[in-house]
């Protein structure tokens, strides 16, 4: 634990329900404390009302995509860490894999988040989170 | 009052067949030109000098459709003629070294009779490259709209799959850390499958997009595992044994289980180029009149070169040397259309490349051998260093 003695506290946004639930339940079983979202308005609700360490957030998704929660994180949290997770790309672009590759490119660059691809192993996901905030191996 | 017919003369017939669109021959039954007007000079590229039938293909480069096969000497439309027979529309491919790029004809072609008695043949031949490329290019068009449609669709599986992959993956992990200290140990063998089995599907989801959209995955590369060849060919034989059958082919495998043997890479894209190989092997085999039939897939060290090469042998017909210049580029097929999308050697190629190998056509093999040569693991770990 840290000074304030409280656990990272870790938003899982995905529109999978299953995934969503697996990522919280593995999450807290490594010590995080989890909540989760299905999509980025609701993610955004959630961190209007508890302060979050890290954003877990899948890229494609209804309603707000990744890209567009992670516009908005920078805007409104801009030291907010984020591990970007994603399965491909659902659109099915005609160059799919180009602009798929693009798409990611882009939110790796723009927001120095780390993107995973599904799917990933366990220890992939809580590698990247220890990399995305260096003082959570120590928090835990 | 009818007009009475005027014998023609000869300077007149000349005027009116110089004057035909058509290129015009007439041959006797000897094979001798009687006759040819400026068209048809001008689309054979070449001069028509004296020259018996079984000279024409190879000296006016008479080829069939598919542009490669040299057009057999009995199927010559001016030797079809002087045997009495007609034909109408008949397209040929001519390439020589008038006409090195080659154009398509139409012949249409009638004996001659002179008081009942076979006495030569005409053909009439008309330039039909316009219509061809219109064909060509709605064929090529036909392909891309397909492969973009695979490719959406490769893109939408890809999505849709890699998500309850990861579930299955977090589900068996989160089982794993339950049973931690549960004695048996083949519940975490079985977890362990499921796991294996998850990174499995998603190397053949991640192989169907990159066959289809063709790019290479880095990090795929990077993490490369150390591979036996002959469980790869192991696998490709289960699938392929069916058309051991099917085609009454004898299917020979000599892959050694050593570690000599083993290289660094992606298991489903060296596993792809090895099916795609077998299967351009067992289609070659099933055309060919030769027998035996036979496929062989060899796995061999090449010490010298810290190689190990993965060859793929056919007793097929041998590859005409105009498709091998050209069978290695993309959309390049001899297969009618919707047999062969004419990216299978390309895709190979590409995905050898991506292992840090290469595809090659073995010029000097005797029969048709194509060779997938891979670092060993061990050179490959040595490059890595040295990098």
């Amino acid at each position: 634990m840290n000074e304030s003695n409280h656990k990272f506290r870790v938003l899982v946004v995905d529109d999978d329900a299953g995934v969503r639930r697996e990522l919280v339940y593995l999450l807290e079983d490594s010590g995080f404390d989890v909540a989760s979202a299905c999509h980025g308005l609701q993610a955004l609700q959630h961190l209007g009302t508890i302060p979050f360490d890290v954003v877990v957030t899948d890229v494609y998704m209804p309603r707000m995509d990744g890209l567009d929660l992670i516009i908005a994180l920078r805007r409104k949290y801009p030291d907010m860490r984020v591990v970007a997770i994603s399965g491909g790309d659902r659109r099915g672009a005609s160059d799919g894999e180009l602009q798929q590759d693009s798409y990611l490119r882009a939110i790796q660059r723009f927001s120095g988040a780390k993107v995973l691809y599904k799917p990933f192993a366990p220890n992939d996901l809580l590698a990247a989170i220890c990399n995305a905030t260096p003082t959570v191996a120590e928090a835990q | 009052m009818p007009l009475e017919p005027q014998p023609t003369p000869p300077e007149t017939l000349r005027l009116v067949i110089d004057t035909l669109s058509e290129g015009v021959i007439v041959a006797n039954c000897a094979g001798e030109f009687l006759l040819w007007n400026t068209a048809a000079a001008a689309l054979v590229g070449i001069g028509l000098t004296a020259s018996t039938p079984s000279e024409w293909q190879a000296r006016h480069g008479v080829f069939l459709v598919d542009r490669v096969t040299p057009c057999p000497d009995d199927q010559i439309p001016l030797s079809r003629t002087i045997r009495g027979e007609s034909f109408d529309d008949v397209e040929l491919f001519i390439r020589n070294a008038a006409r090195p790029e080659g154009i398509f004809i139409l012949v249409t072609g009638r004996p001659m009779y002179s008081e009942g008695k076979l006495v030569g043949g005409l053909v009439l031949v008309r330039d039909n490259s316009n219509a061809r490329s219109l064909a060509e290019a709605r064929t090529l068009a036909d392909r891309e709209h397909r492969m973009a449609s695979l490719g959406r669709m490769a893109a939408g599986i890809a999505h849709e799959i890699n998500s309850p992959l990861l579930e299955i993956n977090l589900v068996a992990a989160r089982i794993e850390r339950r049973l931690a200290d549960h004695p048996d140990p083949r519940l975490r063998e079985a977890l362990g499958q499921i796991k294996a089995s998850v990174e499995r599907a998603a190397c053949i989801v991640g192989s169907v997009k990159r066959l289809v959209h063709g790019d290479s995955n880095p990090a795929a590369a990077a993490n490369s595992m150390r591979l036996c060849l002959a469980d790869i060919v192991a696998d490709v034989s289960t699938v392929s044994r069916a058309r051991c059958d099917l085609d009454e082919t004898d299917f020979r495998v000599e892959a050694p289980t050593v570690a000599a043997l083993e290289v660094r890479g992606s298991r489903s894209e060296i596993g792809q180029i090895l099916a795609n190989l077998v299967s351009n092997a067992f289609d070659a085999v099933s055309k060919s009149c030769r027998r035996p039939r036979w496929v062989e897939v060899r796995v061999e060290e090449q010490t010298d070169r810290g190689e190990v090469w993965l060859s793929v042998t056919d007793s097929g017909e041998a590859i005409p040397p105009a498709v091998r210049q050209r069978m290695f580029e993309p959309l390049y097929s001899t297969k009618p259309v919707g047999e062969g999308t004419g990216l299978g050697l390309a895709v190979s190629a590409q995905l050898a490349k991506n292992q840090g190998g290469r595809l090659v056509f073995d010029e000097d093999a005797p029969n048709t051998k194509f060779i997938l040569a891979l670092p060993t693991a061990d050179a490959t770990v040595n490059q890595r260093e040295e990098a």
